[in-house]
Formats: structure tokens, C-alpha cells, sequence
């Protein structure tokens, strides 16, 4: 009987600690969307302004949120079931779609420009980056496609490069080290790195390409098909949250720098290089598939590509009803 | 049918058995042996985006674990020998030894990669702490574990210092070292795969390679790239036990 007994406490304790850990370590709660965000990305401004001012709760939506360090990431996050909707890079979208069938709509834009190339301050420009070590946040990212824009531009093959992946907030730090020549993150770490005179700027994307598109919302197909009524909703908050920025850009700011670790006054500067916006620029999505192409990541047909990926039907219907 | 013959042909069962899965499952997170294997190929003749075939990728990675076992063995087997000969320096630097050989190495990649960013020296130091802690236990215990005979006959010969080391103790612990060895082949490479994922300073490299193709959604080739990781850890090993084989024939017994 000991021996029964000690075997049943065994189980019960057993039982405790895995229910125990799991509801401490990694239950989410239950939230009637999972949405993902980039860690310290300050084009998702739009996602942290309705977080912090309340809009998802006056709204009556539940929201969970889960952080990703590049939107290549979060694409694999669709594809577990981890999040439902999300802010992340177009390039990455295209690119996971189509190589790993990952089944996401592309709902509305988030931003245009907003990323930038920043070298060591002894690179006086573009043409010295030869035979130098480029960081970029991941392959497949933004902004690894414009850094393709941005050597071809300089006439630099890309093979003449090193391009080596790191997370943004680890670029400024190897920048200095000397680790890397340069990186080409998203704001607001090429403004920390100029205003900390880490680096210069060698190219900001918007003047490489203007009103290029960047990040977008999206979310998983099988979400759309239940929850239509709901992503509404969700847009409707982000157009909100959008136009909340433009009309109080200081307040935004200190809800970015709460989000990313910087100052005001550093995301301030950043937030002047970043186009906040809710309607796509589908045409300069097409540039994204050709580039994407032309590294040999993806193959296929631009046009097709897009149409099974964007469904503005909602942001429509969202943007004539405000 | 022959027990010995299902044995043999297991690995063959067991590859159809995922062809017929991948086929049947059809996702691109599931590749099928045959896309996984023509990646093989088109990574070694053809390379990755960037150009670099997979033999280059397995070059660098094997470059760099080599460099690591090397200062490994070199500082394993000289701290091993002074703590197993002397009381004095097993007393000062075993309590030392016990408090970091526990700390998994993966835990250092962020120190490392913060103090000497994410080049050559990094990956070394890395294979290095990785590969250190059990040569230098292997070799404490191989100089402890030699016949008190030997050190006899070696006090008659009056032989010491170095020749004492070079010709008895040396010999004596060779079988102990090279059993750690064989241990810090593999840890060695789990490392260094850990510290190419977290960076690198040129692209190339096993772990950089899988994250690369992860980040593409190339499954086929992040299989292709873990299976070239196993290879790559697999003839190390192989070329470990060659050298143990050659070194320790003295220790054969002879025919009769």
C-alpha cells in the first residue's frame, strides 16, 4: 500500500508541476486575437499607440501580443498557429508565402520608408563599401531587398559585399566594435546610431526609393475566413491609431520610445523618415518581387503572387465608412 | 524472414516510410528524402544565393571548430597534467574548474559575441570553453590513473621534469585524452553551429547556412544543411578514432 501511495503522490506532484509550469511559463491567456509586432520597430508605431491608448479595449477586442525579431520570423509564427495578425516587412510576406505556403492576407500598410544604411564614420560613401561586412536584420527582410536597391544603385556587385545577419539592436554596438562596416536597419536604430555618432548615413531608403512600401498588416487566411467581422474592427483601430500619430506626433513619441528603449527625442528625429499610412502602394509591391527574384530567393509571377496575397476589400470598406 | 536483414535494412524502411509521409502529408515544412537530397547536391554544385557551395560552408565550420580543439587540447592537456602531478595546483585551480564546467557552454555565446564580436575569435573561444572541461578532466584522470610502476621505474631511470612527462606520462594518459576527445569533437560542434546561427562575420558556415535557408523557407535545403552538419561532426569523430587507432597501437595485444 506505501508503495501504491507513494506512486499516486508521485503522479499528483508530477501532474502539479507540469499544469503548474505551464500555466506560469507559457500560458497566454485567452485573447480573441494573437497579434505579432517587430521588438523595437518603430514603423509598428501604429500597433504601440493603440496598445497604450486603450483603443483595442474601447473597441471591445481582447488582444494578446507576441514579439518577433524580424518579420521572416513572424511568417513561421503564422504558420504554428502563434498569431494570428500582425505588423511585419512586405518582403517577407512575398517571400514565406511563396517558398514555405504560408497562407496570409495582406489587410493594409502600416508605413512607407523608414529604414536606412549606416556606415563608419571613416566610409566617406556608397562607392568604399566594396569588400566590406553589411549587417542586415534578416534575409528575405525589407531591408535586405534594399540593400540589393541600394549596391545596385552604387554599382557595387552584391557578391563584393559580406552580408552577415544580426538583430538590429545588436548592430550599433558591433558598428562601433568595428565588427561590421555598416548596417541597414529599421528606424529608430539608424537615428540612435547617428545621434550617439556611432555612424553616418550612407543612404536613406526613402531617397533610394520613395514612398516604398515597408511594413503591412496581415493576417492568416483561416483567420480571415472566421473572423471577418472582427479584422474590421482591428482596422478600424489601426486607421485610428494611424491618424492619433500624425495628429500628435510628440505624444507618439514617447509611446515609441517606451517600445523601443530610446529617447524622445531620438525617436522624434527617427519618426521623420517614416511615412505613416493605412492604404498600400501595390504597384512598388511589384519592385519587391522582382528583387526578390533577382536574389534567387522566390521564382514565380509578380502579379500572381500578389493578388493571392492582398485583400484590401476590408480596409475599403473601413476607409469609406470613417 | 532474417532478423539481421530487417536490421540492414532499417535505414531504407525508414526513408520510405517519410517519402510515403511527405507525400501523403504534402506540406512544404515536411520535404520528401528525394527534394532533400537533390538540395544536397544543387547546395554543393550549384551553392547558396550568395554563390559559396555547401563544401565551402562545412570547410569553415570545420576550419574553425579545428582552430577551437587545438587551443582545447593544447590547454587541456597542459593544466591536466600539472593538476594531475601536482597537489598544489589540483588544490588552487579544481574549485575553479567545478564552478565554471557546469555553466553550459551555449551560455557564453552572448559574452563572447559582446567582448570579441562575431568573427574567428568568437567561434574559436567558443569550441574552445566547449571542448576544454572534458579533455582537461580526461587527462587529470588518465595522469592519475597511471600505474605508480611506470613513475618507479622512471625515479630508477631518473628520469624528470619534462622527459618525465615527454616519455611516461604523457604516453600513460594518451587513451584518457583522446576519450575526451571524442567528446569535445561533439560538444565542439554543437557549439560552433550555435555560434555561426548568432553570427558571423563573412557568410559562411553550417549554422549560419541553416539559418539562411530557415529564414528563405527553403525546408529541402535546411535539411540538406543539417544533414552536411552531421556528416561534417561525423568524419571528425572518424578521423579522431584513425588517429587514436595509429597513436595507440603500442597499447595492442600481440598475436599469438
Amino acid at each position: 500500500m506505501t508503495r501504491v501511495r507513494i506512486l499516486l503522490i508521485g503522479i499528483l506532484l508530477a501532474a502539479i508541476t507540469v499544469y503548474g509550469g505551464y500555466y506560469f511559463f507559457e500560458r497566454t491567456g485567452e485573447a480573441e486575437v494573437k497579434i505579432g509586432y517587430l521588438r523595437g520597430d518603430l514603423h509598428q508605431l501604429a500597433l504601440f499607440v493603440a496598445l497604450e491608448k486603450g483603443m483595442f479595449e474601447e473597441a471591445g477586442i481582447k488582444v494578446s501580443t507576441v514579439v518577433y525579431s524580424n518579420g521572416v520570423e513572424m511568417m513561421d509564427g503564422f504558420a504554428a498557429g502563434e498569431v494570428d495578425y500582425g505588423y511585419l516587412g512586405i518582403a517577407p510576406v512575398i517571400l514565406k508565402s511563396v517558398n514555405a505556403g504560408v497562407d496570409v492576407k495582406v489587410l493594409a500598410a502600416v508605413n512607407l520608408e523608414g529604414s536606412a544604411l549606416i556606415g563608419r564614420q571613416d566610409i566617406p560613401d556608397l562607392s568604399m563599401l566594396e569588400g566590406s561586412t553589411i549587417a542586415i536584420p534578416g534575409f528575405g527582410t525589407v531591408q535586405d531587398v534594399l540593400l540589393s536597391l541600394i549596391l545596385d544603385n552604387a554599382g557595387i556587385n552584391r557578391r563584393d559585399v559580406s552580408i552577415v545577419r544580426l538583430h538590429p539592436w545588436d548592430m550599433i554596438a558591433a558598428l562601433e566594435s568595428g565588427s561590421i562596416d555598416a548596417f541597414i536597419a529599421w528606424e529608430p536604430y539608424p537615428t540612435k546610431a547617428l545621434r550617439s555618432g556611432v555612424g553616418k548615413p550612407l543612404a536613406y531608403s526613402g531617397d533610394v526609393w520613395p514612398s516604398h512600401p515597408c511594413c503591412v498588416v496581415a493576417c492568416t487566411s483561416s483567420f480571415y475566413n472566421k473572423k471577418r467581422d472582427l479584422i474590421k474592427q482591428l482596422l478600424e483601430v489601426h486607421l485610428k491609431a494611424t491618424e492619433w500619430i500624425r495628429e500628435n506626433p510628440r505624444l507618439a513619441a514617447e509611446i515609441g520610445a517606451k517600445y523601443t528603449g530610446m529617447s524622445v527625442d531620438d525617436v522624434m528625429e527617427a519618426m521623420n523618415h517614416i511615412k505613416f499610412v493605412v492604404h498600400p502602394n501595390v504597384d512598388e509591391m511589384v519592385v519587391y518581387v522582382e528583387q526578390l527574384k533577382r536574389l534567387g530567393y522566390i521564382e514565380g509571377e509578380a502579379s500572381e503572387i500578389l493578388n493571392s496575397l492582398l485583400d484590401l476589400s476590408v480596409l475599403e470598406e473601413v476607409e469609406s465608412e470613417s | 524472414m532474417n532478423r539481421e536483414l530487417i536490421y540492414r535494412l532499417l535505414p531504407l524502411i525508414l526513408l520510405v516510410v517519410w517519402h510515403v509521409a511527405a507525400e501523403v502529408i504534402s506540406s512544404p515544412y515536411i520535404p520528401s528524402p528525394v527534394s532533400v537530397a537533390l538540395s544536397l547536391v544543387r547546395l554543393t554544385l550549384v551553392g547558396d544565393p550568395n554563390g559559396y557551395s555547401l563544401l565551402l560552408h562545412m570547410a569553415a565550420s570545420s576550419y574553425r571548430v579545428l582552430l577551437g580543439l587545438a587551443a582545447a587540447i593544447t590547454s587541456g592537456v597542459i593544466l591536466g597534467i600539472a593538476m594531475g602531478l601536482n597537489k598544489t595546483a589540483m588544490l588552487v585551480l579544481s574549485p575553479i574548474i567545478e564552478a565554471l564546467r557546469p555553466v553550459p557552454p551555449i551560455a557564453w555565446i552572448p559574452i563572447v559575441i559582446f567582448a570579441f564580436g562575431s568573427g574567428l575569435k568568437s567561434h574559436v573561444i567558443m569550441v574552445w570553453i566547449a571542448s576544454f572541461f572534458p579533455i582537461l578532466t580526461s587527462c587529470v584522470d588518465g595522469v592519475k590513473g597511471i600505474d605508480h610502476a611506470y613513475y618507479d621505474t622512471a625515479k630508477l631511470l631518473n628520469l624528470k621534469g619534462l622527459r618525465l612527462v615527454r616519455l611516461v606520462v604523457l604516453p600513460g594518459a594518451l587513451p584518457s585524452i583522446l576519450t575526451g576527445l571524442k567528446v569535445s569533437v561533439g560538444v565542439g560542434w554543437m557549439v560552433i553551429i550555435a555560434s555561426e546561427m548568432v553570427g558571423v562575420r563573412k557568410p559562411l558556415g553550417l549554422g549560419f547556412l541553416a539559418l539562411y535557408m530557415k529564414d528563405l523557407g527553403l525546408m529541402p535545403e535546411l535539411l540538406a544543411t543539417v544533414a552536411a552538419i552531421g556528416l561534417s561532426a561525423k568524419l571528425m569523430s572518424f578521423a579522431v578514432r584513425l588517429v587514436e587507432k595509429r597513436i595507440l597501437a603500442w597499447r595492442r595485444a600481440p598475436s599469438s
